[in-house]
């Protein structure tokens, strides 16, 4: 048994059983398996960093959003909000359950096109959409979401470029009550803009307007604004359909609903602010129904992204170094930092040990491996002494964590899948030299002989 | 006023597609005599019934007596279009003629009978109407036997009777068991020969083989009870009425009652006791020398329509075609496709729930009650979650109702308290409920909604689909869930009507008109908006396709969407006059009624495409059915329209369709050998293509 290396003692206040942030604190989070899967087996087979992604939970997440919403509403489609975790796998499961595609750019057009998704399965929407991938999402029958007035003459082109009528919808923004609002997608409702909008593509008379989106915001906790959204989106609906030849077949309204995530300066819990899946159907289809004319039902699209996978998704790190800070707190050197989880800025994770640590609990500063004051996973959490190379989970990850990341100072670590039995899949490896270099081009006089 | 009054002008401005349809009117009542459906049979009768100059003479000034009073009267052309109000006044004429020459004063007779009759047949039909029962020759009959009566004291008229017969007509080499057939055939038309009934035969054996079966078998089945009662064979066969016995065959064999064998049977139960009726009512008629003419066959056939449409007889015929073998046809393909209940409800909620009790449920579906269905959300197994003591752990609760129909909301209640799982409601046992009546007047009652819960009125209306309240577990309800029945009145809790489901989801599968067993997981939809917009045909609209082989363009036609303004029927037409029927109800679009030739692009659209459920999910499947005889492209079509009276599945060809994409539609057809259709739906409105046998139909833009 080697000695132990020397550290001067110091006093630490121990607080009331909850933390500021409201949490229980005192008691050490243990999390030995991810569905039955040992966390030191997968970070030995697979190596750490590591993302690992319960098929089992979004299955889970994508079934109950699904029926939520179906047991409310007859006709109701979710697409896969790609932004939020385009891996191969992820994508897959989601279209397995019956999601079509939410993209955002040409580049997320065509991962959805390549994987066999059909133009017409795929909504394109997004602040900019270069006019090639309009002209290909228009001749694939996509459902094209209208941003910018600008967009609907590079639209009416294509449509003369194609010699066709190009089924489109348009993306509105609007007062629901909520700080800070959306206002830069889309067409604002209440200046008379989205109205202004359908008189533009009537005036045209090159696209058929059959949908309405809007996307409120991200991690909505408030129901409330669901149904304003979409009190107003039938509403506009109506007008339209009043005053033009237009037929509303669809409304889209967006993503948004929150995970079981701990947003920063909400001092509750998740359990206690973030809506059931059942509530927001509820806001969302009673506002339906309220607003609509019966007999027929314009079909109801939900981009949901978050919600379905935030909470499938874990960060296996290793603690590599600790010291003890001059403010008395101690700091934890993990091998993945921000450079991994991007949201960390706005989320407090849960940070999960895998075996009970002896000795008292402390507050702790958790960074990453990134040579930079901002590479902070937590700057406060009650731990006990963590032994070096001990795991810790960090969850939950599952949206917007693979797709952010950053290949910076290191390179990016592998994704795992557990399956329906349990079975662990390598779904993306981690990096090597040759993938972040592979595009470089070093011009001959910089090479050395 | 200085405005000319033009539409009064018009009224009395006789143009040439007016002559033309009082032409059609004639000689289309002259084939009403026979059944026939055809102006052109019509014609020839016509000229065939000149073979007795007074008769058709005298028949003529009844119909054009007829014509011009109706036209005095401004009546509207189209009504007399199908022979049907004056072929009565036509056999009047006719019967006139036949024992009287026409004269100045026979032809005023005739006259006066020909309005009398009429006028009888539009009374006789208003009054029969309501009973959806047809008048037949009834005003004939009567109007007959009184002109007759009246007659007796015209002496100047008997004077002039006439007894003439043209020899040249009766097939005298013919046995007289044929010839006798024969004769009582050209009767019907008061042309007792067998030459000219030889005629009749052969022109009815080109319209319609069935019909021609059943007057052969009437005849010889009336003609054998008739010798039985008689003891002589050769009596009953040269009866003089026994064209009775053919009309009654004919009539309820093939006409009025769908082909089948128990119409047929029906019929020949008809013809039998015909026998008793012709003998009676003419010794009974024979005292003032009056002929029975057709009341044998009008009474008989009236009393068993009369019975058999109040029993609900599954065949009795309520859309009568041209021709027996197409009222088979359609009654075989609506019995297939859309199972001919009458009562039919949409499922009273969104996504999925499973049947708990069916129709004779164990527990609650019992004696007057025994026509209901409930329904819970389960999941893996249970319809709660965790341990099931709340109202709040059962998937069902709180979750939205929706109207089944459209119609008015009739009685309600909201007040009562939902029962804590585990206990029952004995004294309001059907908790909160509502009860609509639906447009066709049907009840339907809803119960153990949530307290509170209700979002109509009495006295709403309602449009299928839209939500009335949330389930809930008032009255008696052991766990929330939500019953429905279809009553045989509002008042709460009166006796039970069997109903179906129109259209649901079932395992991916859209199931029409059907009750789904218990346990069974299904799935409702209401129209989706989008497909209802680009399956939506606008009157009047026109759509151009171009047909390909390979590359080719081998045809080009156009549709046009029309309506029938009587029937307010939809329909597309080509440039040929071929008519598709289509219709977009209870959840579906479908095609139906074909009119037109064989092979025509409009029919081979209607085989690769007879329905389209107005709800999308990818890789839904439906089925569907259409007479074999599109698809198996054969001209043995006789054969099986005959063997579809014993065999009616053989008349039908299955296939089966699914959603590929919003857009694409594949379908099979399981004829033999299988063949494969797909249909491209438009992004907008219409349909795009259609790949059917060897060829591609596309829309032209
Ligand atoms: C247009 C659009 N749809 C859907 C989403 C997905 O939102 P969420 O992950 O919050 O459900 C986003 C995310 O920002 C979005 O911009």
């Amino acid at each position: 048994m080697g000695k132990k290396p020397y550290e001067s003692p110091t006093i630490i206040k121990i607080e009331s059983s909850m933390s500021k942030a409201g949490l229980p604190s005192m008691q050490q989070k243990i999390r030995k398996d991810i569905d039955g899967v040992d966390i030191h087996a997968l970070s030995d087979e697979y190596g750490s960093p590591l993302f690992v992604f319960s098929e089992q939970k979004m299955r889970k997440l994508y079934k109950e959003a699904y029926e939520a919403f179906s047991s409310r509403y007859p006709n109701v489609q979710f697409g896969w909000s790609y932004k939020t975790n385009y891996l191969q796998a992820i994508c897959s499961v989601f279209h397995q359950e019956g999601a079509i595609a939410e993209v955002v750019s040409e580049f997320e057009y065509e991962k959805a096109r390549k994987f066999g998704i059909e133009g017409k399965d795929i909504i394109y929407n997004g602040p900019y959409k270069p006019y090639d991938s309009l002209k290909t999402a228009a001749s694939e029958g996509a459902k094209i979401h209208i941003d910018t007035f600008d967009e609907i003459s590079d639209l009416e082109k294509v449509a003369d470029e194609l010699g066709m009528t190009i089924p489109v919808a348009i993306r509105l923004n609007m007062d629901i009550g909520i700080e800070p609002q959306w206002s830069r997608f889309g067409f604002n409702i209440e200046s008379g803009q989205a109205m202004d909008a359908v008189r533009r593509i009537e005036a045209g008379g090159k696209l058929d307007l059959n949908g309405l989106h809007s996307h409120i915001g991200t991690f909505m906790l408030d129901t409330n604004a669901y149904k304003m959204q979409t009190t107003k989106m039938v509403l506009l609906m109506k007008e339209i359909e009043a005053h033009t030849d237009y037929i509303i077949t669809y409304l889209d309204v967006g993503g948004g609903f929150a995970s079981k995530a701990h947003l920063k300066g909400i001092y509750q819990p998740p359990e206690v602010v973030v809506p059931s899946i059942d509530d927001y159907a509820e806001a969302i289809t009673s506002a339906l129904y309220e607003h609509l004319e019966h007999g027929n039902y314009p079909r109801l699209y939900l981009e949901t992204g978050r919600h379905l996978i935030d909470e499938a998704g874990y960060l296996i790190t290793t603690m590599t170094g600790t010291k003890r800070l001059p403010d008395g707190r101690r700091n934890y050197i993990m091998d993945a930092g921000v450079n991994l989880l991007y949201t960390a800025f706005w989320f407090k994770y849960d940070l999960e040990l895998t075996e009970r640590q002896d000795g008292m609990m402390e507050p702790a500063l958790v960074n990453g491996p990134l040579c930079m004051n901002i590479d902070v996973i937590d700057e406060s959490v009650m731990l006990p002494r963590l032994k070096r190379g001990s795991k810790m989970v960090i969850s939950p990850v599952g949206a917007y964590s693979v797709t952010q990341w950053m290949q910076f100072i290191r390179y990016r670590p592998s994704v795992v899948l557990i399956d329906m039995q349990g079975q662990t899949h390598l779904i993306r490896e981690t990096e090597e030299l040759h993938d972040v270099e592979a595009r470089e081009r070093l011009p001959e006089y910089l090479q050395h002989e | 006023m200085s405005k000319p009054e033009s539409g009064c002008q018009s009224t009395f401005n006789m143009n040439s597609a007016t002559m033309k349809s009082y032409f059609t009117a004639v000689i289309s009542s002259y084939a009403e005599i026979l059944f026939l459906q055809n102006p052109r049979y019509g014609l020839a009768l016509l000229l065939i019934s000149f073979i007795n100059v007074n008769t058709t003479l005298s028949g003529l000034i009844a119909v054009f007596t007829v014509l011009a009073f109706a036209y005095f009267i401004r009546m509207e052309v189209e009504f007399l279009q199908n022979g049907f109000y004056i072929y009565n006044p036509l056999l009047v004429g006719m019967s006139i003629g036949y024992i009287f020459e026409v004269t100045a004063v026979s032809a005023l007779l005739i006259m006066m009978a020909a309005i009398f009759t009429f006028l009888l047949t539009i009374v006789l039909y208003h009054l029969f109407l309501k009973a959806s029962i047809p008048i037949l020759s009834l005003p004939f009959t009567l109007v007959s036997t009184l002109i007759y009566l009246a007659s007796l004291n015209y002496t100047s008229l008997y004077t002039q009777a006439l007894y003439i017969k043209p020899a040249f007509v009766d097939l005298t080499f013919l046995p007289v068991i044929l010839s006798m057939y024969l004769k009582a055939m050209g009767t019907i038309l008061f042309l007792p020969y067998s030459g000219v009934g030889l005629l009749f035969v052969i022109g009815i054996l080109s319209y319609s083989r069935i019909m021609f079966l059943l007057s052969i078998a009437g005849f010889y089945v009336g003609v054998f009870v008739h010798s039985m009662m008689l003891g002589s064979w050769h009596l009953a066969l040269s009866n003089p009425y026994t064209f009775n016995y053919i009309l009654i065959a004919i009539a309820l064999g093939a006409i009025f009652l769908v082909p089948s064998i128990r119409s047929i049977l029906i019929a020949m139960i008809g013809v039998a006791m015909s026998v008793l009726f012709i003998d009676a009512s003419a010794s009974f008629w024979a005292i003032y020398k009056i002929p029975v003419f057709t009341l044998p066959f009008n009474v008989i056939v009236i009393s068993f329509l009369f019975v058999l449409q109040s029993v609900r007889f599954r065949e009795f015929a309520y859309d009568i075609k041209k021709t027996p073998e197409l009222t088979l046809r359609s009654y075989i393909l609506s019995f297939f496709r859309f199972r001919l209940g009458d009562i039919n409800l949409f499922l009273p909620f969104s996504g999925k729930w499973s049947v708990y009790q069916a129709f004779d449920g164990e527990w609650t579906h019992q004696g007057e009650w025994r026509y209901a269905y409930d329904f819970v959300i389960m999941k893996d197994g249970e319809s709660f979650k965790g341990e099931g003591n709340h109202l709040e752990d059962y998937f069902a609760y709180k979750k939205p109702v929706l109207s089944p129909v459209s119609g008015y909301v009739l009685d309600l209640k909201d007040s009562v308290e939902d029962n804590l799982i585990g206990h029952v409601n004995t004294i309001e046992n059907w908790g909160n409920y509502i009860i609509i009546q639906s447009q066709l007047g049907h009840f339907i009652e809803i119960s153990h909604l949530a307290r509170a819960s209700i979002k109509v009125k009495k006295g709403d209306y309602v449009e299928a689909g839209q939500i009335l309240g949330l389930c809930g577990n008032s009255g008696y309800s052991p766990q929330p869930h939500i019953h429905i029945q279809v009553q045989e009145s509002v008042l709460l809790g009166s006796k039970t009507l069997p109903f179906q489901f129109v259209s649901y989801i079932e395992d991916d599968h859209v199931q029409f008109y059907d009750d789904p067993p218990e346990k069974r997981e299904v799935e409702s939809y209401f129209n989706d908006k989008s497909l209802d917009k680009r399956l939506s045909f606008t009157l009047d609209s026109r759509y151009s396709y171009d047909v390909y082989h390979g590359e080719k363009i081998i045809d080009t036609f156009e549709l046009k969407v029309k309506m029938n303004r009587f029937s307010g029927r939809f329909y597309f037409e080509d440039q040929k006059g071929n008519r598709l029927h289509l219709a977009k109800e209870a959840g579906m679009f479908y095609l139906y009624d074909y009119e037109g030739k064989d092979e025509s692009w409009l029919q081979k659209i209607y085989i690769a495409i007879p329905r389209i459920p107005l709800v999308y999910r990818k890789g839904l499947t439906w089925n569907d059915y259409l007479p074999a005889r599109y698809a198996l492209r054969t001209h043995l079509t006789y054969l099986l329209s005959i063997g579809a009276i014993a065999f009616p599945r053989a008349y039908i060809t299955k296939g089966k369709w699914q959603f590929k994409d919003e857009q694409r539609i594949e379908g099979v057809l399981f004829s033999h050998p299988e063949q494969k259709v797909a249909v491209g739906l438009d992004q907008s409105n219409g349909i795009d293509y259609i790949e059917v046998q060897e060829h591609i139909i596309r829309m032209r833009r």
